[in-house]
């Protein structure tokens, strides 16, 4: 009996200690694990700094530009706003942009960043509108477009115009159709609105006469184009233009994206990210 | 085995296993404190350090300091950040050399050893010409 009360002393010690060695083995797994997951979370944070960096750049280029897109995709409205100037130069402002990137700002990040702007600065600045819709900026000749990419997207389009000088004459040649357009021009005497429904299969046109030049705005199908919208600028009459245009529910106008490439090499890994506006 | 014998082999048997217990629970905490939650920490500072950035340029409260020569709109978007987190920005010209603008959330004071630091390029666009300018953002725990 008392050999056998010391036999269950002997085990109770023996399962204290197995007990407390279980305790070691757990705390070293769970160190082994928390040291793993903080290398992870570590790791896989570090992109973060390129997708910042890539949204960075791409705002950064649309202010170079002057160009601002919304898109609202609860409301199915795309807005286009910016001012068309023939003394803006813009291929200038771009090629100090990517000096100031190389030499400046991408030294601060970590990694090694380039950026290829060479489809930017040939004169016209794209910017692909989902899948469905495409604006293009061509600022050697100072005209903006709007346009679809494939079918119809477009059920309505308001253009606010406003422009420094006196208009002269106003032509409109539009053939009637179905789509609404509603146009407000304002300028330093001048000031008109007009609500059409215009054919979007044939190339509708308004002419703004001044004095010096003509500024044309151009809105249906052109060249196989559907939902034309363009505006271009004459010389020195600073045309501040807002183009908002309503689109069928099925159209994906997001992300919006720029013509434009960004790499990004680290030694975890290796980025070339098209520069996204909106997401 | 008289009663002195069993005795002493009771004495050495809870020795050593409290000594053994003593020694597996030493082992156990000094693993168990090498654990260290920092970068989670870091990742969500530095997160919050990248979004304020974003907001600062993108509700143009960078450009408006530049243009106005204030602090006025940093100040006031830093003072809605996430209370627990101190902010501070610096508006560097183009070559960093020097800084144009300065502003600190209010109650906050720099005595941190872990600051998180980033930047944002930003423009200021005057007419035809663009000017370019860094904003260097701290991002640091404390504060109201």
């Amino acid at each position: 009996m008392k050999s056998s009360k010391l036999t269950r002393g002997f085990l109770f010690t023996i399962s204290s200690i197995l007990f407390a060695s279980t305790l070691v083995f757990f705390a070293m797994n769970f160190a082994d694990v928390s040291a793993s997951s903080e290398y992870l979370v570590a790791s896989s944070a570090r992109p973060l700094g390129t997708i910042f960096l890539s949204d960075n750049v791409a705002f950064n280029l649309f202010k170079v530009l002057n160009l601002n897109v919304d898109v609202n995709d609860s409301i199915n409205q795309v807005v286009l706003f910016g001012t068309l100037s023939t003394s803006f130069n813009e291929q200038n402002n771009l090629l100090n942009y990517a000096s100031f990137l190389e030499n400046n700002y991408f030294p601060l990040t970590p990694g090694s960043e380039s950026i290829d702007l060479n489809s930017l600065v040939d004169g016209s600045a794209e910017v692909f509108l989902g899948s469905s819709a495409e604006a293009d900026y061509n600022y050697n000749s100072s005209s903006i477009s709007l346009f679809a990419l494939n079918s119809s997207q477009f059920t309505s389009i308001d253009l606010n115009i406003r422009a420094k000088g006196d208009l002269n004459f106003l032509d409109v040649n539009t053939t009637v159709g179905d789509l609404i357009v509603n146009i407000l021009y304002v300028d330093d005497s001048n000031t008109f609105s007009l609500t059409k429904s215009i054919s979007s299969s044939e190339l509708n046109t308004i002419t703004l006469g001044y004095l010096d030049s003509n500024s044309i705005i151009s809105i249906g199908k052109t060249n196989g184009v559907n939902d034309f919208v363009s505006i271009g600028a004459s010389s020195d009459h600073n045309i501040s233009y807002v183009i908002k245009a309503i689109y069928s529910t099925d159209s994906v106008l997001l992300p919006t994206r720029i013509n434009s490439k960004m790499v990004s090499i680290s030694k975890d890994y290796n980025v070339v990210s098209t520069l996204v506006l909106q997401k | 085995m008289n009663v002195k014998e069993k005795g002493f082999i009771i004495t050495v048997d809870s020795f050593i296993s409290t000594t053994l217990v003593l020694v597996f629970v030493l082992v156990s905490f000094y693993y168990l404190s090498n654990i260290s939650l920092n970068a989670w920490n870091t990742v969500d500072v530095r997160t919050l350090a990248f979004d304020e950035g974003a907001v600062l340029e993108k509700s143009l409260a960078l450009e408006n300091s530049v243009r106005l020569v204030s602090s006025e709109s940093l100040l006031s978007s830093l003072n809605s950040t996430p209370s627990g987190y101190c902010f501070e920005a610096t508006v560097f010209d183009a070559s960093m050399t020097n800084p144009i603008i300065h502003a600190i959330k209010t109650g906050c004071t720099k005595n941190s050893t872990k600051v998180v630091s980033i930047d944002r390029a930003f423009i200021v666009r005057d007419g035809a010409t663009s000017s370019f300018y860094i904003a260097r953002i701290d991002v640091w725990g404390g504060g109201e």
